[in-house]
Formats: structure tokens, C-alpha cells, sequence
């Protein structure tokens, strides 16, 4: 058995180019006494996984305006945004709409 | 005096705040399944079925409503790899392999335009890229091209080419070094992505042209378009912007620019390319890594994102605005060719109020060199008169600019012939001579027609 | 390095132009500055010999600046305009009772007749009593609107020819934006042009000679020339926090300063299908001002707070008109039971 929560990352639409230029990050969350949220999760990215330009894709504790935040493919708005409380083999995809063309 | 609200019926409230999601269990059309999507502009929460049948038929809907498609056309998809220009593809695949009477009768072609000259990307780079979308692009079975950006200088050879997964490019040389010296000398970002947007628009019409395709696809969503309308407001490009935001551009008289995917918010886009797990090529473009503030256009994209997060239904507002707007007149095909700027082909502007923003600035411009000194009153009145401009020379003297065809048209020379908006980036334009040889030509030849017209307007009954 | 000015007079420059990035000393600057807003006054055809202007006066520095341009250039020019200050008392303690004060010495300086219109004296209501009676939310909403019938009035009452109000090129640029936001096509098409049309019979025209001068060429103008003005923020409305329009435009300046200037020609130039429907402009039937309603909005907005119903103004004219019904069948109700 694994300690702590694992995840499933995934970025698209040009947010991955903010994460070493890979698509997809298997996580594992350390062991927490408060369960994990989006909130803490994006926290935790910020420390751990964005390798540049924070501001880029986080904005004050949330995720910067024009990127899109689904959970095992639904809308993150239906399911109360940052405060989504995370499940074990959970997959969340950051998808930024901020790419022209 | 306090300006709040000063123009208004008083209305703070212009701006509605976002709502709650309305949260429910089940999906607001099928009431079957658990929604997975909160689609802001009608406050539903729907399934995903739901949600992708809702997305096809928006897009079928916006092309019905134009009454626009005939079956004879020949579109040409502009496909740059991102997700929104992949989901256009798999609507129009959709679209054409359906059954019976719901089937497109159209055809579909797609291009690509390469513009990594201006980006900065290695030839193996571009190649690589070329290769990646012909890979993306061939589960639909269309026939593909691609171009270059430097074909656009490129007068006598053809500009488009097969693409496929063994395309190559073989970057020529002096139309490379042309277009790079172009974006090397323009000193703003904001007069980059202008310039880029101008080029490439212009490229995508000679490319239909050459392939016989009436009619260009793009894949602007309603959010682009409510940045395209504050982003073309702020470069003062408001007369000519409803070509710019609303479904059809038809400044050119043969081939019309049709975006069918304004229906749709880049929201909805994006999920429908989730849902169908469609991959996207990313190419950095001009402003990628760069913050908000780095150019008019990045800005607005944040302003309108922003928006969208707190403000959702202003988004809309916006884009709806732009549809109101319009020529008062239709598009008149025999107009003069020498009538149109000669960077982005818009009309120009004839405004006949003495009294405009541009003329405000020129005349700053003016008495801020001159100074009160060398200030003469009449200047005032031959400023609000005519556009000032005077033959360099008043005989038949041979050697003389407006006669000759060598030298160099001055800055001034090339602002005559181009709109407001283009004149901007001109003035962000470190040395004229970096225009490319063709724009150069179309000015020496409308100075010299201008001249001889003047010379015999005399004669003329 | 000091930088030369860019007139070539041999002085040291004091100012960056922010429409045309060129460098002036004060004194080319105070001439530049002038003869623009001249130019603007010709071109735009703004004042016939002999009229009557009322300066729209309120203390603050657009309309201090204007009132001091148009003396000189008056005099300076020969335009024959007999000038006054109007101004507007909201009745508001703490703020328009110091800006008055200022007005009445802008008064004395430049020796013009000064008239003071309250809304108390046109309306019945101070803006302390409005904010007692409906709280700080929308009380700018009311304060514009009567603000805009009281200038009119005022004019009306003074006889004068036109109104000349303090908008500068920041305020048409930020209305231009604030248009597109609301979607408001019919003020979006009009609110650039420097006399506002008098379409209806007796209205009388407002002209904006500030229209393509920069808010900042207007503080340097007023702090370089030592004019007084008042710049306190507005009790009701603190924080600069202007709205997102202002806040985007000054971001965008920050890129191309030439954006004001940018917009406006936008705003000047940009068209409305032929298909699109606007509203008619009429008059209301109970004041007779310019309104698109059969009631103005400041029609409305009185009876809101005289029925002690102030949203009555505020949201969907639907929504007024049944509280309005509403509570004329209570009334009647009322009536028949006392009976």
C-alpha cells in the first residue's frame, strides 16, 4: 500500500508548455490531517510541479482567468471549484482556452 | 466634476455578477445522466451527450442561418493545430459524414500557414510541426496544404503546397530573410501580432485563391471575438472591425472569410475537444510566455478572461455589440483598387468631419516641432482643409521622386495608402525600407497614378 | 541629460506628450496646449460671435482648465463669447460644499458670472437625503442622472447658447469602452461626437473643447499654470476605483499611450448596421426633457424616492412599471376600504 493521495495531472491547450512540456504528471499527495481540495492542490502544484511563470497559471488562489479546471472530465464549477474535495485516482485537467490560432 | 456614470442612464449594474452554478443532480436537457458541464451563457448544466449534441448543432445552425453554404462551394479550413481549429475539423468531418439530407454538401480542403520565420522556430522545428499536423489532420481524410508566410512576398511562384506526413520545407532564402527583417524592425509586440494577423489574413486569401476554394474557415470563438473587439477598438480599427468580428468578412470581393464557430465560447470548445479526446500540435506564437501587459492584444484577452470569471454575461454583451455593428453600405465590387490600404486591403476611411481624433494628432504632432515660433496661423487652416498632401515637384522635372520609380517612397508617402490601424504599425516601424517589395511597388504606383491624375484633372470634364 | 525641446527653442523640455511622444518646455508646452484646444474650437465649429457659453462648472481640474482656456483664448482670439460658470449642487456635505467654494473663486479670478442650481431647488431631494433614504448602493446612478437634467435646466434658466463641459480624451475613450461593455450601440455611435446633436426642439447643445486632450496634459497644465482646483474624491464614491473600463484603459495606455487617441478614432469612425433598431429619442411627457421612454429617467427615479420605492429607476423598466402598479392598486384598495 501507498501512503498519501494519488492523482492523475493532465494539461492541455498549451498549459503543459508551463509544466516541463509534459501532458500528463502521475502525483502522489502527501499524507494531510485537512483532505486535499483543489485549493491546497494548486498550492502544492505551485511548489512542486510549475517549473515557470507562475502568474501564468495561478492568480491569487486560483487558477489564472481562461484556463479551465475539469475533474474526471466535468466541469470543476459544478463540483464547487476550489473547494472540490480530492478522491484517490482522481483526474483533474487543466485546460487553457488562452492559445490563439 | 464627477464623470461617473456621466453618459449613462445610470446604470452601475451593467455588469452582472456571476452566479452560482445552478446546482442539480441531474442533466438540464436528458434529465438522465450527471451533468459534466455548466455552460454559462443559457445557465444549464448538461451531460456530456447532451453537451456534444448541443455543440453540433450550433455550429450546424450558424452555417444554415447564414444561408451562405452552396453545395458547389469549396471551403478552405484555416487548421493551425490548436484545439479550437482541430474541433472545427471534427464538425465539418462530422458535418460531411452524416447521413442523407443532414449531410454537408460542400467540400472541404484544409491549410496550414507556417509562421515560424516570425516565431523564431528552427527549419527542423517547422518541419517537425508541418509533420505533426498532417498526422492530426489525416483521420479526416480532407485534402491538405500548406504555406509559408514569406510566400506571401513571393510574386511569380506558387504559395501553397500538398501536405502530408513527408512534407518538407525548404525555407528560400531572401523571402525568409525579408519577412524577418520586417518583424525585426518593428519595435512593439503589440504592432507584431497586428502585422502577423494582416499577413496572415492576406496569405489565406491568395492561398484560396490559388486553390479555387470561395471560402475560408476560421475557427474564432465567441470569446476571441469579444477580444477581437476591444483589441481592433484600441488599435483604431473601429470602422472596418465588424469584418474582423462578425461571421463573414467580405472585404474581398472573390473570396469570403466565414467563421462558423462564433457561436460557441472557447469554453464550450475546449470541452468538445475533451470529449472527444482531440490532440492539439501546440506552436508558441508571438506573445506565448509573455505577461498581460505585454502587448493591446494580450491585454484584452486578459481583460475578457477576467470578465468571463466574474462577469460572465458582459462576454457576451460584447460580442453581441460587435454584431450590431456593420458598413452601411454593401461591399462594392468596382471599387478602385488604388482606394484601399495597401497593408490590410481595408477601404479607406473617408471622413468628412473636419473635426477627428486623426487630424487632432497630426496637428499635435505639427505644432509640437514647429513651436509657437515657427508656428504661421495659415498652417491651422490648410491643416482642417485638405490631407496636405502636395507634389514634391511642381514642373516636369524627370529626376524628381514623384517621377521616379528607383527610390525609396517616404514614410509619409506609405501612410497615404494605408488605413488608421496600419499607420500605427508604421509608426512602430524602425526603417520604411524593411516594407516588403511589393508594398513598396503598390505605393510608387499609386504616387505616380495619384500625380498624373492631379497633372490632368484639369482636362477632365 | 536634460532632453531638448522638441520645437527646437533651445530649452530644457518639462513634459513628454503622451498623444505624440514629443518633448516640450513649459512655455511651448503652455502654447501647444492652447492652441490645440483652439484648433479643436475651429475645426469642430464649436461657438458662433456673440454666444453665450455656460462653463459646466465644478471645481475639479477638467472643468477649472476649461474655464481658464476658453478666458484666454476668448480674449487671445476675439471668438466674442460671453462666458459663465454654471454649476450643480448636489448637497453633498463634505465634498460639493468645499469644490463650490473653489468654483467661486475660480469666479473671481476669471471674473465670470457664476450661477449655483441645487437639486434641492429643482428636485426636493439633497444627495444626503437620497443616501439617508436608498444607502450607498446606486446612489451614483441618481447623482448622474440629475446631474445631466440639472446642467440642461440651469442652461435653460441662464439663456445661454450652449453648455461647454470638461470631458477630456480619457473620458470619450473610456465612455467608448464602457459602451461596447454595456452593449449600448445607440450612445456608442453618438458618444464621440463633440456637440451633442439637439435633435429635440429646445434642447440646448453641449460642446466638449477638451475632447482630444489628455488627462495627464490637464494636471500638468493646471499644476504648471497654479490654477487652484478641488481633488478631493466624492464622499459617496471613494476609492479611484473607477470601474473596469477605467482601470483596462489605463493599462492599455501603459502599452501604447497613443490608445486614447486610438479609441476615440475608433469610436468616431465605427458604423451601426442598417437593420439594428435604436430607440427614438423624444421627449418626456411629464418635464419634457430628451429621453428615449415615455418618462425619463429622472422622472422615474423622482417618483422612485417621492413613492419611497427608489428601485424604481434601477432595474428592467418591466419591473418598475409593476411595483409602480402594484402599488397604485394598494392605494386603491386602501381607498375603497376606508370607505
Amino acid at each position: 500500500m501507498t501512503d498519501g493521495l494519488q492523482v492523475t495531472l493532465e494539461f492541455g491547450g498549451g498549459a503543459e508548455l508551463l509544466f516541463g512540456n509534459i501532458k500528463k504528471h502521475e502525483v502522489t499527495l502527501p499524507v494531510d490531517d485537512t483532505p486535499w481540495t483543489i485549493r491546497s492542490l494548486l498550492t502544492w502544484m505551485k511548489d512542486n510541479l510549475l517549473k515557470e511563470r507562475p502568474e501564468l497559471f495561478i492568480q491569487g488562489d486560483t487558477v489564472r482567468p481562461g484556463i479551465l479546471v475539469l475533474v474526471n472530465d466535468a466541469d470543476w464549477e459544478l463540483l464547487g471549484e476550489l473547494d472540490y474535495k480530492i478522491e484517490s485516482k482522481d483526474t483533474i485537467l487543466f485546460i487553457s482556452t488562452l492559445h490563439g490560432g | 466634476m464627477c464623470s461617473r456614470n456621466d453618459n449613462e442612464d445610470g446604470s452601475e449594474s451593467y455588469m452582472e455578477a456571476k452566479s452560482k452554478p445552478l446546482w442539480s443532480s441531474t442533466c438540464q436537457k436528458c434529465s438522465g445522466h450527471n451533468p459534466v458541464i455548466q455552460i454559462l451563457q443559457i445557465k444549464h448544466a448538461y451531460c456530456k451527450n447532451c453537451f456534444v449534441t448541443h455543440v453540433n448543432h450550433k455550429f450546424r445552425s450558424t452555417l444554415g442561418k447564414s444561408k451562405m453554404m452552396r453545395p458547389s462551394d469549396v471551403v478552405l479550413a484555416a487548421f493551425s493545430g490548436s484545439l479550437k481549429s482541430h474541433a472545427m475539423l471534427h464538425l465539418l468531418h462530422a458535418g460531411l459524414s452524416e447521413k442523407s439530407h443532414k449531410r454537408f454538401l460542400f467540400k472541404v480542403q484544409f491549410i496550414y500557414v507556417d509562421e515560424g520565420a516570425v516565431l523564431g522556430l528552427s527549419l527542423a522545428e517547422r518541419i517537425a510541426n508541418l509533420r505533426a499536423i498532417a498526422t492530426l489532420a489525416e483521420q479526416y481524410g480532407f485534402s491538405g496544404h500548406f504555406t509559408s508566410l514569406a510566400c506571401l512576398f513571393d510574386s511569380s511562384g506558387p504559395r501553397c503546397f500538398p501536405l502530408n506526413k513527408n512534407s518538407s520545407l525548404t525555407a528560400e532564402n531572401s523571402l525568409e530573410n525579408e519577412l524577418q527583417l520586417l518583424f525585426q524592425n518593428i519595435v512593439s509586440l503589440t504592432a507584431k501580432e497586428d502585422m502577423l494577423k494582416q499577413l496572415r489574413k492576406q496569405l489565406l486569401l491568395l492561398a484560396a485563391k490559388e486553390l479555387c476554394c470561395g471560402k475560408v474557415f476560421m475557427a474564432h470563438t465567441s470569446t476571441d471575438l469579444a477580444i477581437q473587439i476591444l483589441t481592433d477598438v484600441s488599435l483604431g480599427r473601429g470602422s472596418l472591425m465588424h469584418h474582423d468580428v462578425t461571421f463573414c468578412d467580405f472585404r474581398d470581393k472573390d473570396i469570403k472569410i466565414l467563421r462558423p464557430l462564433l457561436e460557441l465560447s472557447s469554453k464550450e470548445v475546449a470541452f468538445y475537444s475533451v470529449y472527444h479526446k482531440l490532440d492539439n500540435v501546440f506552436i508558441p506564437s508571438l506573445c506565448t510566455k509573455m505577461a498581460s501587459d505585454s502587448s493591446i492584444h494580450n491585454l484584452s484577452k486578459q481583460f475578457v478572461m477576467d470578465l468571463m470569471e466574474n462577469f460572465p454575461s458582459t462576454v457576451s454583451t460584447v460580442f453581441r455589440t460587435g454584431e450590431k455593428l456593420g458598413s452601411t453600405s454593401s461591399p462594392d465590387n468596382s471599387e478602385e483598387d488604388d482606394n484601399s490600404c495597401i497593408i490590410c486591403q481595408a477601404r479607406l476611411e473617408v471622413n468628412l468631419s473636419p473635426c477627428t481624433s486623426a487630424q487632432a494628432t497630426e496637428f499635435s504632432r505639427l505644432i509640437s516641432s514647429l513651436g509657437p515660433l515657427g508656428f504661421d496661423s495659415k498652417t491651422l487652416s490648410s491643416i482642417s482643409g485638405s490631407n496636405g498632401a502636395e507634389s514634391c515637384c511642381s514642373g516636369s522635372a524627370s529626376n524628381c521622386c514623384c517621377n521616379s520609380n528607383q527610390d525609396s517612397p517616404s514614410l509619409s508617402d506609405i501612410m497615404e495608402c494605408c488605413c488608421y490601424g496600419c499607420r500605427l504599425i508604421l509608426h512602430d516601424l524602425k526603417s520604411v525600407s524593411s516594407l516588403s517589395e511589393r508594398i513598396l511597388e503598390q505605393v510608387r504606383r499609386r504616387k505616380s497614378l495619384n500625380s498624373m491624375r492631379d497633372s490632368i484633372k484639369d482636362f477632365l470634364l | 541629460m536634460p532632453v531638448l525641446c522638441s520645437s527646437k527653442c533651445g530649452k530644457n523640455a518639462i513634459l513628454k506628450r503622451p498623444k505624440t511622444g514629443d518633448a516640450l518646455c513649459k512655455d511651448c508646452f503652455f502654447w501647444a496646449f492652447e492652441t490645440e484646444v483652439h484648433s479643436t474650437i475651429i475645426s469642430g465649429n464649436l461657438f458662433k460671435r456673440g454666444d453665450t457659453v455656460a462653463v459646466a462648472a465644478s471645481g475639479g481640474k477638467d472643468s477649472t482648465v476649461l474655464a481658464y482656456v476658453l478666458k484666454v483664448l476668448n480674449e487671445r482670439h476675439d471668438y466674442g463669447l460671453n462666458l459663465v460658470l454654471l454649476s450643480i449642487d448636489e448637497g453633498i456635505t463634505g465634498y460639493r460644499d468645499d469644490s463650490l467654494e473653489t468654483v467661486k473663486q475660480n469666479r473671481d479670478d476669471y471674473q465670470m458670472p457664476l450661477k449655483i442650481l441645487s437639486y434641492e431647488e429643482l428636485f426636493g431631494w439633497t444627495m444626503d437625503a437620497i443616501v439617508a433614504q436608498i444607502g450607498r448602493k446606486n446612489n451614483c446612478t441618481f447623482c448622474g442622472v440629475f446631474r445631466r437634467q440639472a446642467l440642461d435646466k440651469g442652461a435653460t434658466q441662464l439663456g445661454v447658447n450652449c453648455v461647454a463641459t470638461g470631458h477630456n480624451a480619457d473620458d470619450l475613450a473610456e465612455t467608448v469602452l464602457m459602451n461596447i461593455l454595456r452593449g449600448d450601440i445607440a450612445r456608442l455611435q453618438r458618444c464621440t461626437s463633440i456637440i451633442t446633436e439637439s435633435e429635440t426642439e429646445g434642447t440646448i447643445p453641449r460642446v466638449k473643447p477638451l475632447k482630444y486632450t489628455y488627462e495627464k496634459e490637464i494636471v500638468m497644465y493646471a499644476y504648471f499654470k497654479r490654477l487652484v482646483y478641488f481633488s478631493t474624491e466624492c464622499v459617496f464614491a471613494p476609492n479611484a476605483y473607477r470601474g473596469h473600463a477605467r482601470a483596462f484603459l489605463k493599462d492599455l495606455e501603459k502599452i501604447r499611450p497613443s490608445v486614447i487617441m486610438d479609441i476615440i478614432h475608433s469610436g468616431e469612425s465605427l458604423q451601426v448596421k442598417d437593420n439594428v433598431k435604436l430607440p427614438v429619442r423624444t421627449q418626456c411627457s411629464r418635464c419634457g426633457s430628451v429621453s428615449s421612454q415615455e418618462l425619463c429617467k429622472a422622472c422615474v427615479l423622482l417618483e422612485g424616492l417621492n413613492r419611497g420605492l427608489p428601485k424604481l429607476g434601477i432595474g428592467k423598466s418591466s419591473l418598475a412599471n409593476r411595483a409602480r402598479d402594484q402599488q397604485d392598486a394598494e392605494k386603491k384598495e386602501k381607498v375603497i376600504c376606508d370607505f
